[in-house]
């Protein structure tokens, strides 16, 4: 207990009072002391909820993004030997040790319409595609920066499914796409879910993206947040918009803890001698 | 006993195996494999660890393709076929429950692949629940089930779909002695009841005699013998099906003088053979006696006319519950194990001199050398 104390005292000063300081803040006025004041303001101004809407869809076509792209991806490393195993995570990793600053500027880069990817789009016959200061873009550059989020919690949970069970669904009398659907996907949900949840709620709070990448026409709910605290100087808004953010946040990973217990609990200690 | 199950199931198909090869990379696993099933049989694979009896099994079942063979049944090839047109049961050793599924969604997978209705589903499933006597656990996940109860749900669901033929990979490999037992009977029973045709895979030689028609024993992904229990137990024809099938004495013979007797190398004594034993072309021979066809009596007690009879000491006598060993040593490099049934015990002792009787149809002449050390140290 003794040891614990240290990181007690490190949670409650820069983890706990914050919070309280934000929660405090969201239900205070400049006239009155204690109020909903600033909550009414967030639901009533229709620019709040179009951009808390268009947080959650852009959150999500990120999700999907990256399970689309994650799936296969973490499917390969448990079926390849271990020099390419090895080889993949590694580059699975590379994000995680380069700075986001980095990574938003290199994707600034790319997307300019200058740029290779733009002039190839543009020979390819795709015309024009706008993506710098759009949503698409904003999705692009964050799914990349996200992936690694979705690729580990997947790798963990496909690596320990055993394979043989695929052989023992032919044997019965399953096609192989069959086998895969019936047996392989329903015992790979609970990594699906781990990293679907992870990365839609580092997309529904990231800040750095939307506002390199995108525009403030286009802006996301933490883009908001900014903006009520450096610019309106409005602590009371802003700490309503988080709280509305966090609150949405723990019900979601509330929900999915609840969809993914009966399965992982009857997955986790299943026969595999 | 639920006679519903006999309707509409057909008995079993013959298996047949000719010249099959596996070959993984330089290291042959099988090697010209011949073998056949008759319809209903229950034949059993026996052989130790590494042998290619699990390589075998899934050539039949389709998961590994043979390098080179044939595998029939019924005289229709089935090479081609991907696994899951095969329709063959399986058992494997670590049961492959589907762990996401409970016992009876497990035991309807490969009904819901044939397209079965929803009520056929129901009573089938509930049925061959029934016939291994896991009615009540239907609703169970596998987690949730004892080892024998998982291997029982695996079990239903290889004979669910009535297959022709079933495979069974070391099923009770993983339980205890006395379930083992239990469900070697049941295994029995329900081989009697579908008689279907049932190809076993085993290391262990009791449970290969108890249970099987026929076995076959591998070595070195290669077939020893195959034969009835008593055959095999009996009649070994190698070295290695005497050795690996219980306990046998082997003495190297000289030379072979006249029909039906053979000289023990490093002794100069005539052991008697059984009357239509094929004297050995060439050189090299080995004598197999079962201890349990062994009679040690004090040494210079008049023995009957006929018999095989060798000299030695007592060494060691070794207590095993339901029979006692006596091991006696003939010469330095001799020595002879006999096991005596309790309530049969002679009265001999540690350090007795003893003759070792035996009857010469109980002798079993194989054209190997027994072990090297034995002969070099006889000679
Ligand atoms: N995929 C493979 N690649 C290379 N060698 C293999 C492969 N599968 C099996 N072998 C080899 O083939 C041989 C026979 O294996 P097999 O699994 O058939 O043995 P077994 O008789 O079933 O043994 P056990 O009683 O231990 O299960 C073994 O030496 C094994 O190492
Ligand atoms: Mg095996």
């Amino acid at each position: 207990m003794a040891l614990l104390a240290p990181v007690g005292l490190f949670l409650l000063a820069f983890f706990a009072y914050p919070m309280a300081k934000i929660l405090a803040l969201s239900f205070s006025s400049e006239a009155s002391g204690l109020s909903l004041e600033n909550y009414v303001w967030f639901f009533e101004t229709s620019v709040n909820i179009k951009v808390l809407l268009r947080t959650f869809t852009t959150a999500m076509i990120v999700t999907l993004v990256c399970v689309l792209v994650g799936y296969p991806y973490a499917y390969l490393m448990t079926v390849v030997g271990t020099r390419w195993r090895a080889l993949l995570l590694i580059l699975a990793l590379i994000p995680f040790w380069t700075s986001l600053m980095t990574r938003n500027l290199a994707w600034l880069a790319l997307l300019q319409p200058s740029s290779t990817i733009a002039t190839i789009t543009r020979k390819l016959g795709f015309g024009e595609l706008q993506l710098l200061g759009t949503v698409a873009g904003v999705v692009v550059a964050m799914s990349q920066i996200l992936l690694p989020f979705m690729v580990l919690p997947m790798y963990a949970t496909l690596r320990n499914i055993d394979r043989r069970l695929l052989a023992a669904a032919e044997g019965l009398g399953a096609r192989p796409s069959v086998a895969f659907v019936r047996v392989y996907l329903p015992l790979s949900a609970p990594g699906v879910v781990a990293g679907s949840l992870l990365v839609f709620v580092l997309s529904l709070g990231f800040y750095l993206t939307p506002a390199i990448i995108g525009s403030p026409q286009n802006s996301l709910l933490s883009q908001l947040i900014v903006t009520q605290v450096s610019r309106v100087l409005n602590w009371g808004h802003a700490g309503a918009m988080a709280m509305v953010l966090l609150l949405v946040t723990v019900v979601l990973i509330w929900l999915a803890s609840l969809a993914t217990r009966r399965n992982a609990a009857l997955t986790s200690s299943g026969e595999r001698s | 006993m639920d006679s519903r199950l006999h309707m509409g199931i057909r008995s079993g198909v013959a298996l047949e195996l000719e010249a099959l090869h596996k070959r993984y990379g330089d290291y042959v696993a099988v090697e010209s494999v011949d073998l056949r099933a008759d319809p209903g049989e229950f034949l059993t694979l026996l052989g130790p660890s590494g042998s290619g009896k699990t390589t075998t099994l899934n050539m039949i079942a389709g998961f590994v393709t043979p390098s080179s063979g044939r595998i029939q049944l019924d005289g229709g090839k089935i090479d081609h076929l991907p696994p899951h047109k095969r329709n063959i049961g399986m058992v494997f050793q670590h049961y492959a429950l589907f762990p996401h599924m409970t016992a009876f969604e497990n035991v309807a997978f490969p009904l819901k692949q044939r397209k079965c209705g929803g009520a056929e589903i129901r009573t089938r499933v509930l049925e061959a629940l029934e016939l291994v006597g896991l009615g009540d656990r239907a609703h169970s996940y596998p987690r949730q089930l004892s080892g024998g109860q998982q291997q029982r749900v695996a079990l239903a669901r290889a004979i669910v779909f009535r297959p022709s033929l079933l495979l069974m990979d070391e099923p009770l490999g993983a339980l205890d002695r006395q379930l083992r037992e239990h469900m070697q009977m049941e295994i029995k029973r329900i081989h009697v009841e579908l008689g279907i045709t049932f190809v076993y895979v085993t290391h262990d030689q009791e449970e290969a005699l108890t249970m099987s028609d026929r076995v076959a024993i591998f070595n070195n992904g290669r077939i020893e013998q195959v034969g009835t229990a008593s055959d095999v137990y009996d009649r070994p024809r190698t070295l290695f099906a005497a050795e690996f099938l219980g306990e046998s004495n082997s003495l190297s013979v000289a030379r072979t003088c006249q029909p039906g007797i053979a000289v023990v190398a490093g002794l100069d004594v005539p052991v008697r053979l059984p009357e239509d034993t094929q004297m050995p072309a060439g050189d090299g021979a080995t004598v197999v006696i079962r201890p349990e066809r062994l009679r040690a009596m004090p040494a210079g007690l008049e023995r009957s006319p006929g018999t095989n009879a060798l000299r030695g000491v007592v060494q060691r006598v070794v207590y095993l519950g339901s029979a006692r060993r006596v091991d006696v040593e003939v010469s330095p490099w001799i020595h002879l194990s006999v096991r005596e049934q309790s309530g049969m015990w002679s009265p001999v002792q540690k350090g007795d001199a003893v003759d070792i009787g035996w009857h010469p149809g109980d002798s079993v002449l194989l054209e190997q050398r027994t072990a090297p050390a034995i002969v070099t140290g006889a000679a």
